[in-house]
């Protein structure tokens, strides 16, 4: 027995140090709940050079306590074979984000991936938000080719037998599918299911010499949802069942005769929730060119009040039948039949029936491929963190201090000390958006050589299978005229967004002094022309003395206290930026420097002891900081300003602005569309010149954490 | 499942929790390390000698230092300086004395040795920047609430005092505290009381002058000391609130 206990003991040994050191911290990572994404984009089918008008949505599991959960999440697009062809950095405010992610107008015609993470998810292992967009590049030929080409194949069409049973697949109008149920046997019926007026219709076809009577039954676990019945004298039967009746999650469709035998047994997934939480209505539902469109929204009855929501207006056209939506990204499949690879797969979605393998797969684990650096979660501010190793055998450093400083006008600095895996960490606030920021070892020229620092790629490869796509039937017509839309835009110079200013939030920053007032601030254009440090030090600096000659060469402060000479050298920040040898520096003459300041004390920071600082300023930014070979540019992509969805108002006549097209698809977008006490605000809009069907598509979350999502179809003529 | 591969198994999971402990612990660490503000400030270099404390409290005492930016330093070895009316932090890491930057508290507390109760300490700027430096001063708080109270415990040079020191004669100037009491009334506007007197006080807050005469002799307080002051702030402070 003792040999069984001594593991529990190592168990109990293993968490009651973490219990004790941490139990009272409140940031810490295993008080975070558990995290995951959903992308709501204004569209699915985009061109090169496109704005991709995004919202995101972090669900936690903890709703009351966005403090403990992820502020800062990672876009990227990436191709087929991971490159990353777009990336973003963006902060989560009270559990959303939003912005514009711009397409390269150089982007060839094909399928790419949208991917969205926080560093919490990284840590859990939970796979990355993924949705697949295409890109069309106008200038490529064939695209109409290319969209044939990547439909459905027979594979998916008419996927193999399973278990004797045959599942057909068969397109219907909408760009979704008829699914036809047939029995291993020749002589059992057949069901064939699609979505039609919002109802599940299921008919029932059988052989000539079948007369058996059968029950039908659609069933979750044990628990049978509902029950259909072909009697003796049924050669053909219809049934309508409303999804929202079966719930959300797996289901099985069984057919069974009095022997208790199942010809055919079935098993879908219904993504489809009980209520739709809101209702879409529009005044009309056909409007002109440049009609105005007032829409409003009705929570249903006994849903919670609160809700965080967007809203898209879109040329039907451009949106994929098989693009994830809010329920399926963040509601969590139950685990069901659906596991089961031998079984019959397909999911009934908003629009009807798709195969499964149509879907975008998220169970794929994010490929970290740096697994030598530990991530942390990003509770407050972005974290970049890397490594610092020995540049021979790539061994760990620790106990090195690693320098962040941006070029700046002022002298700034964080600090932090390798660990025993030589990594090092860095919180960026604000103050380093749109600013050159480097990290740098703090040791001598000499010592420096033998060491090398490696940042943690936070944007890594996202490799992807592209799946089938579902398009709109009139995809080819859509994918001419907004070709055609494209070129008289640009003609025009018409963009689908503004830029706006940083959102507030990042208005509000604490800068990292090193110091706030120096001893000495000297302008050297007061003085007479200089033509090195040296010169400069001891003929107009107080306090700063360069001593020796040649390679010898040293400098030292002078106390400004006791007025002896400190036991080392100052440190020298050239534009906010640490520069390790003076050397580098030492032959800059007085016309090259705008500005010194010196602090002639001894300086504590943290647990650094400086001996005195040198700050030299020119107006040239990063392009006056010396050259340093370990000196490493940090590379973030932090939104740089607000992305906005541009809207036109017209005044009620047709006539406004005739001279200028609006050739707008995607008509609206807002992504924190108000809902004030479980009311949203009215939304309205207005008609573009271009004709054709619009799909206005609600998606959000309740203040419960309940995600939901509707959509209706508007005409323009 | 016989007893030894039970036992693996158990082994198995506790090495695994182990694992998983040990990275969340590292990750905790982190965390708490990139949360951790920075502390600055010169070195303390010279030592100013007098008869008689320069210090709030002699010796050190553990405190928290809550920064301009909402960080904050927890469990500090602290000391207040009253006659220069700075703070020291003991630096663990060099064992230096540092003279922490003004400009970055906005308060500290400081534990006292004997009662270990918690004495708060705050930046303020009461008047103009030539009474009180570019910076502002440290004040105890002693009440908070629409008519505030604080004090600055300033430590001043009394006279001088010769003493003989490795057997030389030297004269130390004599330091001895004399706190200065600062009413901060509703509006930001701050009145420093010339002298503890009843009538000084009520003359600050005129809107319930009345008022606080009747209450403050009902309970038959002077204000005639420190205890004294704050239960007349506090008294004004309920007034006010009943008023509203």
């Amino acid at each position: 027995m003792k040999q069984v206990y001594i593991p529990f003991l190592l168990l109990l040994l293993a968490i009651i140090p973490v219990r004790i050191s941490y139990g009272s911290t409140a940031l810490q990572v295993d008080n975070m709940p558990a995290e995951n994404i959903h992308i709501h984009t204004d569209k699915d089918i985009y061109f090169a050079g496109d704005m991709i008008f995004f919202r995101l949505y972090l669900k936690t599991g903890e709703e009351e306590r966005p403090a403990h959960s992820s502020r800062v999440a990672y876009l990227s697009v990436n191709s087929r074979n991971g490159q990353t062809l777009a990336k973003h950095e963006v902060l989560i405010n009270n559990r959303k984000a939003y912005g514009g992610i711009m397409l390269a107008d150089t982007l060839r015609t094909g399928i790419f991936s949208l991917s969205a993470w926080t560093s919490k998810m990284l840590i859990d292992g939970t796979p990355p938000f993924r949705k697949q967009i295409v890109a069309i590049n106008r200038f490529d030929a064939g695209t109409a080719g290319f969209i044939s080409e990547n439909r459905p194949g027979p594979g998916i069409l008419s996927p193999p037998a399973a278990q004797g049973m045959r599942t057909e697949f068969t397109p219907a109008e909408n760009g979704t599918f008829a699914v036809t149920l047939y029995s291993a046997y020749e002589d059992m019926p057949y069901i064939k299911m699609e979505k039609r007026n919002g109802n599940i219709v299921l008919t029932t076809g059988r052989a000539v010499q079948d007369t058996e009577e059968r029950e039908i039954t659609i069933a979750r676990g044990g628990t049978i949802l509902w029950k259909g019945k072909i009697t003796e004298k049924d050669e053909a039967a219809t049934f309508k069942i409303n999804p929202a009746d079966l719930g959300y999650g797996p289901l099985t469709l069984k057919v069974t005769d009095d022997r208790g035998n199942s010809p055919i047994e079935a098993c879908w997934l219904n993504l489809i929730p009980e209520t739709p939480y809101v209702d879409i209505f529009t005044d009309k539902v056909t409007y002109g060119q440049r009609e105005r469109v007032r829409l409003t929204f009705r929570i249903q009855e006994g849903r919670a009040r609160g809700a965080s929501a967007s809203v898209s207006v879109v040329k039907t056209e451009s949106l994929l039948h098989n693009r994830p939506d809010i329920i399926q990204s963040l509601l969590p499949i139950i685990d069901g039949c659906c596991d089961n690879a031998s079984c019959n797969k397909f999911i009934l979605q908003s629009a009807g029936f798709i195969a499964a393998e149509l879907m975008p797969v998220a169970n794929e684990i994010f490929p970290e491929r740096q697994p030598e650096i530990m991530i942390v979660p990003e509770l407050r501010e972005p974290v970049i963190s890397g490594r610092v190793t020995t540049t021979g055998d790539n061994e760990p450093v620790a106990g090195a201090t690693v320098f962040l400083s941006a070029a700046d006008t002022i002298v700034n600095l964080q600090y932090s000390k390798t660990r025993q895996d030589g990594s090092f960490y860095f919180q960026l606030n604000d103050y380093y958006r749109d600013k050159n920021s480097y990290v740098n070892l703090f040791m001598s020229e000499e010592e420096a050589g033998r060491y090398m620092i490696t940042l943690r790629e936070k944007f890594v490869p996202l490799p992807f299978t592209p799946k089938s796509l579902v398009p709109d039937k009139n995809i080819g017509n859509h994918i001419e005229e907004a070709s055609t839309v494209r070129r008289v835009m640009q003609a025009y110079n018409i963009r689908p967004y503004i830029k706006t200013a940083a959102r507030p939030e990042h208005e509000h920053y604490s800068v990292p002094f090193l110091y706030r007032v120096p001893t000495h601030r000297i302008n050297t254009a007061d003085y007479v022309p200089l033509d090195n440090m040296a010169e400069i030090a001891n003929e107009i600096l107080p306090d700063l003395r360069i001593r020796g000659r040649g390679d010898n060469i040293s400098p030292v402060v002078i106390c400004s206290r006791t007025r002896s000479y400190m036991p080392g050298p100052p440190l020298f920040f050239m534009n906010g930026v640490y520069v390790r040898s003076f050397a580098d520096i030492a032959d800059m003459s007085s016309e090259e420097i705008v500005s010194v300041e010196i602090l002639s004390v001894p300086w504590s920071f943290g647990s650094l002891r400086l001996n005195g600082i040198v700050g030299l300023f020119d107006n040239k930014g990063r392009d006056g900081i010396p050259a340093d070979r370990l000196r490493t540019e940090i590379e973030t992509s932090p939104e740089k300003e607000g992305i906005a969805f541009r809207k036109i108002e017209y005044n009620g006549n047709r006539q406004d602005n005739p001279g200028m097209p609006d050739l707008r698809e995607t008509l609206f977008w807002d992504p924190a569309a108000v809902v004030n006490d479980g009311t949203p605000e009215d939304i309205v809009f207005y008609t573009g010149d271009l004709k054709g069907s619009y799909t206005i598509m609600v998606e959000g979350v309740t203040a419960d954490g309940s995600p939901f999502s509707n959509r209706i179809e508007i005409s323009v003529n | 499942m016989t007893k030894y591969s039970q036992a693996i198994l158990s082994l198995l999971i506790a090495l695994s929790t182990c694992i998983v402990s040990g990275q969340q612990s590292g990750i905790n660490s982190v965390i708490n390390d990139l949360n951790e503000p920075v502390i600055y400030g010169e070195v303390l270099s010279h030592h100013f000698q007098a008869a008689g404390s320069q210090f709030f409290i002699d010796g050190w005492s553990e405190g928290n230092i809550y920064h301009e930016n909402g960080g904050v330093s927890r469990n500090k070895m602290l000391q207040y300086n009253g006659y220069k009316d700075q703070l020291y932090w003991l630096n663990p890491s060099t064992a230096d004395i540092v003279i922490v930057d003004k400009l970055l508290v906005s308060k500290f507390t400081l534990r006292m040795p004997l009662t270990h109760d918690t004495v708060t300490f705050k930046r303020i700027e009461p008047g103009t920047k030539n009474d009180y430096g570019p910076d502002g001063i440290f004040a105890q708080v002693l009440a908070e609430g629409e008519y505030s109270l604080y004090a600055m415990r300033k430590i001043e040079n009394t006279g001088e005092r010769n003493i003989v020191q490795n057997e030389r004669r030297v004269t130390l100037p004599v330091l001895e505290p004399r706190p200065v009491y600062i009413i901060r009334c509703p509006g930001n506007l701050y009145h420093r009381l010339q002298r503890i007197r009843r009538q000084n006080f009520i003359n600050l807050m005129p809107e319930i002058g009345n008022e606080l005469r009747v209450a403050l002799q009902e309970r038959r307080n002077r204000v005639r000391s420190e205890e004294d002051l704050i239960e007349a702030v506090l008294i004004a402070n309920q007034l006010k609130k009943d008023t509203i």
